[in-house]
């Protein structure tokens, strides 16, 4: 057949890619943690499940990936309630709606990296922005970053102020796609006060948005890693050790890069069992005919 | 100038997968003539349209314009135009460039229609130039000579309608083809094009097939209509022809609305026209008694519903409106169908004729 | 009918205007350091404009220390390269997916779907030991190559060229267009927004990108804007600020004045691939 053809000739290049670049190195993380391969060592030897007893016996894996969780916990909710409070707040303004969307929206197209800079001058203990006013009001600052007990919620704050743009316009084409006729209907049936329509009408409505923009949150804070390497290299005291960072350590850092892999494993089956989700709560939104 | 072809099928098959769509058909369309394919959405009647332009292949049979064997050729060879029920306007085109570009491609190469380069090339703007005054001059032929410049999102149903036409004008081809082309239009405009359609082909003496699931579009604008049901033609006649002397009960049935009443007899069935069906007293000579369920007032006429008792459906008599009479719902009444006016089916709904 | 009751308004407005406060005050201080002396940045005194303008040291400062020019370029070179690439490789691939009918073309598209769903980091160590067998670490190709392929890129261009409808190619064929200029003259002008949107997905996201060329770039030549920010911070050893804050205001520039120039498109891309996580 003619059009077949063609379509294989179309598509080539793009199966062929998807081998080399997607699929094949994915396969491979597997194969690579099976193994005590070093990058750069003549000798790969078969370990089986080697490297996953070593991790799951190490404590700083356990600490990073208990990390990783604490700073989804706080990121998560804090952005998507954030998020839809804002959404809601500005699709409700008369005037100004596309100016509050867009400063909003600054952080999120912002380079990250840069803006990590920018943030640890801010909260530099001394000179930064943020003790010089919270001392105004007071208060003592401390130190943001290298106190362990702190480290990890100020690297989520940063996430949050950097995410809840985006969980923000998510959101408003949410709002955008309830019809205006229910809550006149709901007005009719009696929900008179703003908080009894965002009840009866918004927060059902919004349901898988909110699903949605919440799993999203979770994946894309799963993956910290900018802010982590700039402003505390995991510390201190592997305070705020993640997932990612252990990864990159590993492999990049001490070239073990069978460990490296198996860390990689884990953090790509925790990725894909909140995308699975997502797909799951996708479908009841869109569907790819 | 127009090139006159007539177009013949003989013995047309085509299958998706185990389902046929169309079995065996034949047809021979006269130059210059206005034929229409009517039958219900599914019967296969655009699938056969899509065939002779050379958009789907036939499994089998032939397939002639103007006297050449078109099967095998891509339907850019085929020097036929096709207007589509969504018109299918290039939406980043201008109207001019809608209607310019099959000549575009076909008198200007590859290296002249290169966008900005092409300009530059030798013979481009000679062949630009005669492009732009034939396309005005078919707009100016249609009504839209004003609008070139618009983009197809400016202009409503009819307009864009115009420049379908306009686009398949253009380069003089030996037949159009017409997919359902009014049915997105509202119903006053679409009866103001019926006539516009039936000058236009007329006044261009061109071959045109003309595909419709609606009755009256087929009646009012054809010389000839191919009524097709279930992948089948069932016949090919003048509309009026098919009205008064259908070769099938179902051909009989599909024609004529309100639809023609059809009464079981012995070993086949009768059927009569709603207006040759006479509303008479319940105990009139040879009148079927019933009682009336249902008047329909349409203003030029009143439609009375009459049931019958051992026929399924009502049966439907059609009165002028001069007429004396004001059936009443629940009224005991006869029918009898006025003389020579019945038709006869065998069981199988083949006419009998004599 | 919506009924705007004033106090309400004010209310908004005056909690939206705090919450800009905060979400603004990294930029706004960003700049304010640039442009300030270094006495007046380590005073406690808060004010935005400088008493002393010292903005032409600051800068001159940036610019000499590090190569920020040659980072920018770098970004340049690397986002175009990528996303060229890109849409090389997913354009055609997309229109087969959307257009034709072939053999294969639904276990391709679930390929597609679940290359949508393998993140960014997953296949770094594998792609590290190609490009180092390949001896391409720390190059341009090592910063572009990986990333030639984009599932999303194809998956967004074939939702796209799905909603065009199979008439608008039926009747390029019959006005005598073949297959190659259906797709050049049809098929991509239309899709102009469909790929702009893609534009800005792609250009963020690699433009940004931190992880992957702080594995693979070593020399400070090929830092890509990102990194030569990091290479910038080590060098000052945290303590020059008014040059360091001139240098993130120039790295963040690019990104940020075509965010204000194409909002729409911006967040109409950006939420698209919200959407893929």
């Amino acid at each position: 057949m003619v059009e077949g053809r063609i379509a294989w000739t179309l598509i080539s290049p793009a199966v062929s890619l998807f081998v080399v670049l997607l699929a094949g190195p994915t396969v491979a993380v597997f194969a690579l943690s099976l193994t005590d391969w070093q990058l750069g060592s003549a000798t790969m030897n078969f370990v089986g499940i080697g490297n996953y007893v070593q991790l799951f016996g190490d404590r700083v894996f356990w600490k990073s990936f208990g990390n990783t969780f604490v700073y989804c916990f706080v990121v998560v909710p804090g952005s998507v309630f954030l998020g839809l409070g804002l959404a809601m707040l500005i699709e409700g303004v008369g005037t100004g709606r596309s100016f509050y969307r867009a400063a909003y929206f600054l952080p999120v197209t912002s380079t990250l990296i840069a803006m990590a800079v920018v943030w640890e001058f801010l909260l530099h203990p001394t000179v930064g922005l943020v003790n010089v006013v919270v001392e105004q009001f007071g208060m003592k600052g401390g130190d943001w970053l290298k106190n362990p007990d702190r480290a990890l919620f100020t690297l989520a704050g940063i996430g949050i102020w950097q995410s809840v743009g985006l969980n923000m316009v998510l959101f408003m084409a949410g709002l955008k796609s309830i019809p205006g006729d229910l809550y006149e209907a709901a007005e009719i049936d009696g929900a008179s006060s703003a908080w009894e329509r965002f009840r009866c009408v918004t927060w059902p409505m919004l349901g898988p948005t909110t699903l949605f923009v919440t799993v999203v949150s979770g994946i894309r804070s799963f993956q910290v890693f900018d802010t982590v390497e700039v402003l505390t290299k995991g510390g201190p005291n592997k305070a705020t050790e993640v997932l990612l960072y252990t990864m990159y350590t590993e492999a990049f850092n001490f070239f073990r890069t069978g460990y490296g892999a198996a860390i990689t494993v884990v953090f790509l089956v925790v990725v894909l069992a909140l995308t699975l989700l997502q797909v799951r709560v996708g479908e009841k939104r869109t569907h790819y005919g | 100038m127009t090139k006159k072809a007539g177009i013949s099928l003989d013995g047309v098959t085509k299958s998706f997968g185990a389902v046929e769509v169309l079995r065996d058909v034949s047809l021979d369309i006269a130059d210059g003539e206005f034929l229409t394919l009517l039958g219900p959405s599914g019967c296969g009647k655009s699938t056969l349209l899509r065939i002779i332009a050379g958009l789907e292949r036939n499994d089998s049979g032939a397939i002639s314009i103007g006297g050449r064997r078109v099967d095998g050729l891509r339907a850019r060879d085929r020097d036929i135009a096709m207007v589509f029920q969504s018109y299918a306007l290039y939406p980043h085109m201008t109207v001019a460039g809608n209607i310019g570009l099959p000549l575009a491609m076909r008198r200007m190469n590859a290296w002249q229609r290169l966008p900005f380069i092409g300009r530059f090339l030798p013979g481009t703007r000679a062949a630009r130039a005669g492009i732009a005054r034939e396309v005005a001059d078919v707009a100016q032929s249609l009504d839209i000579g004003q609008l070139l410049d618009r983009k197809p999102g400016q202009l409503s149903g009819g307009q864009k309608q115009r420049v379908a036409l306009g686009r398949a004008m253009v380069r003089h081809p030996a037949a159009f083809l017409l997919d359902e082309p009014l049915s997105n239009l509202d119903a006053k405009l679409r009866v103001q094009m019926r006539a516009e359609l039936t000058e236009l082909q007329r006044r261009l003496g061109v071959t045109m097939i003309y595909v419709t699931h609606d009755q009256a579009e087929a009646m009012t604008m054809s010389d000839r209509v191919a009524v097709m049901l279930a992948g089948k033609l069932q016949q090919v006649a003048p509309p009026r022809k098919l009205y008064d002397d259908p070769e099938t009960l179902a051909v009989a049935e599909f024609v004529g609305s309100p639809k023609i009443n059809v009464i079981p007899v012995d070993g086949g069935f009768q059927a009569v026209r709603p207006e040759a069906m006479e509303l008479v007293a319940a105990d009139a000579a040879g009148a079927m008694a019933g009682r009336i369920r249902l008047v329909e007032h349409m203003g030029s006429e009143s439609l009375v519903h009459v049931e019958v008792p051992g026929v399924a459906l009502p049966l439907i008599a059609r009165l002028d409106a001069l007429s004396d009479r004001d059936p009443q719902r629940g009224e005991a009444v006869g029918l009898r169908p006025l003389p020579g006016r019945t038709l006869r089916f065998d069981a199988k709904g083949v006419r009998v004729r004599g | 009918m919506n009924r705007r009751p004033l106090l309400g308004q004010l209310l908004r407005h005056v909690v939206l205007w705090l919450g800009l406060v905060i979400v603004l005050a990294p930029f706004v201080w960003m700049v304010s350091t640039s442009l300030k002396p270094p006495n007046e940045i380590f005073s406690t005194q808060l004010s935005l404009l400088p008493h002393k303008w010292f903005a032409a040291e600051n800068y001159h400062k940036a610019f000499t220390k590090v190569p920020l020019l040659r980072y920018l370029l770098n970004g340049v070179i690397v986002t175009a390269g990528i996303f060229a690439l890109q849409l090389a490789v997913a354009l055609p691939c997309a229109y087969a997916l959307a257009k034709l009918r072939f053999r294969g073309r639904d276990v391709l598209f679930a390929l597609v779907l679940i290359g949508l769903m393998i993140p960014a980091q997953a296949p770094a160590i594998p792609r590290y030991v190609m490009l180092y067998q390949l001896g391409l670490l720390d190059s341009y190709a090592a910063l572009i190559l990986p990333f030639a392929f984009s599932a999303f890129g194809i998956f967004l261009m074939r939702q796209f060229f799905k909603t065009v409808p199979d008439d608008l190619m039926n009747a390029a064929r019959i006005d005598g267009l073949g297959e190659f200029e259906i797709l050049c003259r049809i098929m991509l002008p239309l899709a102009m927004p469909a790929m702009l949107a893609f534009g800005v997905i792609s250009i963020v996201t690699h433009w940004n990108d931190f992880f992957w060329p702080l594995i693979v770039i070593q020399t400070g030549d090929l830092a890509t804007p990102p990194l030569g920010t990091l290479f910038f911070r080590n060098e000052e050893a945290g303590s020059d600020f008014g040059p360091l804050m001139a240098g993130t205001v120039v790295i963040t520039a690019p990104l940020v004045l075509l965010f204000l120039a194409a909002q729409r498109r911006f967040i109409e891309g950006v939420t698209l691939s919200g959407m893929k996580g």
